[in-house]
């Protein structure tokens, strides 16, 4: 039995916006959002997107696992990673720790963090590598006859590439162009500033 | 026996090899999926342009191989990236290599289709292999690009196509005749 997560279509403002708006808008918001450096744009960002999700009114209730999976993958991979690596990519402003004694070798907290790094992938990879043949062909063997049923199931109700008929008509409203409007409006300006280097650096306070 | 693996074989790929069917959409799906969880296994070459062994890199040429190129290429692309991003390194910064992951999908998936699939099973493993690793050799050469963005060709050659070629191959060679030769009784177990 498969579940995935399901469509939540509330009475809300969210709820009654055409269903292009609620693609292009998390379309437009990942555009803006991957370049802006300053936090303080990224608070207003947050605090957009917070008042775009309330607008939804899903009760928390419905969405308490997918929240707490996004808190562990967000927190656990892009959080430890983000943080790693982030440290790399500004290594010119690193700071010098020490040197060693003898070898004259300079270490900073840019190569600290590498080390780092390298030692967290080395060692969750060097203890599953032994194991992974014995995983990678039934995984993929199981998800592949599971997959066989699932073509199956979109063939039965007519999905496919194939032109498709429906039954209720899309209309683009007045708040719908103005929703996607604003969403578009800062995405090409955040594209443009970076385009031309007029993007804010990294600020953090 | 020969109507039964042609039973099998006739049933995964598509007609022709560009047909898109809801099959193709599921199979690429999936393995992009299967590539993008399992492509985190991987062990960076120290001393190469991060050039990874990755395991979970034979689902590529084996969805080309048995789903068709287009399946193939999906996964190669889509994988490719998904597993970039969790590693840190963002969706589309080595977006030549994803590229040329989808390549080495599209190209077994082509080579699986223009050459007939043996009766005997050792052949069958033996053509498997070869598909892999001709998918490999071409499809990582579109990394050359590397040299439009910077790199220096001795560099690319090197650092970069050389080492994920062998790797990347070693796998191939490994792996896909595992996946093929215990994908081919389940196909055939439930009709496909």
């Amino acid at each position: 039995m498969m579940e995935g997560p399901r469509y939540l279509a509330g009475d809300s403002f969210l709820g009654r916006r055409d269903p292009r708006v609620l693609i292009l808008v998390p379309a437009l918001t990942v555009v803006t959002v991957a370049q802006i450096h300053d936090l303080r744009l990224m608070v207003a960002a947050v605090v957009v997107a917070v008042g775009y999700y309330a607008s939804a009114r899903i009760p928390f209730d419905a969405v308490r696992a997918n929240w707490a999976f996004v808190g562990v993958f967000v927190g656990l991979l892009a959080g430890v990673n983000g943080l790693i690596v982030g440290a790399q990519q500004h290594g010119d402003t690193a700071g010098h720790l020490f040197s060693f004694p003898v070898i004259d070798i300079a270490v900073s907290t840019a190569s600290l963090s590498y080390m780092i790094t390298m030692l967290l992938r080395f060692l969750a990879i060097a203890r599953r590598l032994r194991q992974l043949q014995p995983l990678v062909v039934p995984v993929t063997v199981g998800a592949f006859v599971d997959a066989e049923d699932v073509a199956d199931a979109l063939d039965l109700r007519g999905f496919g590439p194939q032109r498709r008929t429906s039954v209720r008509t899309l209309r683009f409203d007045g708040s719908d162009h103005i929703i996607v409007g604003l969403f578009l409006t800062v995405a090409v300006a955040a594209t443009a500033a970076s385009l031309s280097g007029h993007t804010p650096g990294l600020w953090v306070w | 026996m020969e109507n039964t693996t042609m039973t099998a074989r006739s049933a995964s790929l598509p007609a022709k090899p560009w047909t898109v069917t809801s099959r193709t959409i599921v199979f690429g799906a999936v393995g992009a999926a299967l590539y993008g969880a399992l492509g985190v296994f991987s062990v960076i070459f120290p001393g190469t342009a991060n050039v990874a062994i990755r395991p979970a890199l034979a689902i590529i040429p084996f969805v080309g191989i048995r789903f068709g190129p287009i399946a193939g290429f999906f996964t190669g692309v889509v994988g490719n990236a998904i597993v970039d991003q969790i590693q840190g390194f963002g969706f589309l910064t080595y977006w030549n290599w994803s590229l040329a992951n989808g390549l080495v999908g599209l190209i077994a998936g082509l080579l699986a289709y223009y050459t007939p699939e043996p009766v005997r099973e050792s052949r069958r493993f033996v053509r498997v292999a070869v598909i892999a690793v001709v998918a490999v050799i071409i499809g990582l050469a579109f990394t050359v690009t590397d040299i439009l963005l910077g790199n220096a060709f001795v560099y690319w050659l090197t650092a970069a196509y050389l080492p994920a070629i062998a790797s990347t191959g070693l796998v191939g060679v490994i792996l896909v005749p595992v996946l093929d030769k215990a994908w081919h009784p389940l196909a055939d177990r439930v009709g496909r």
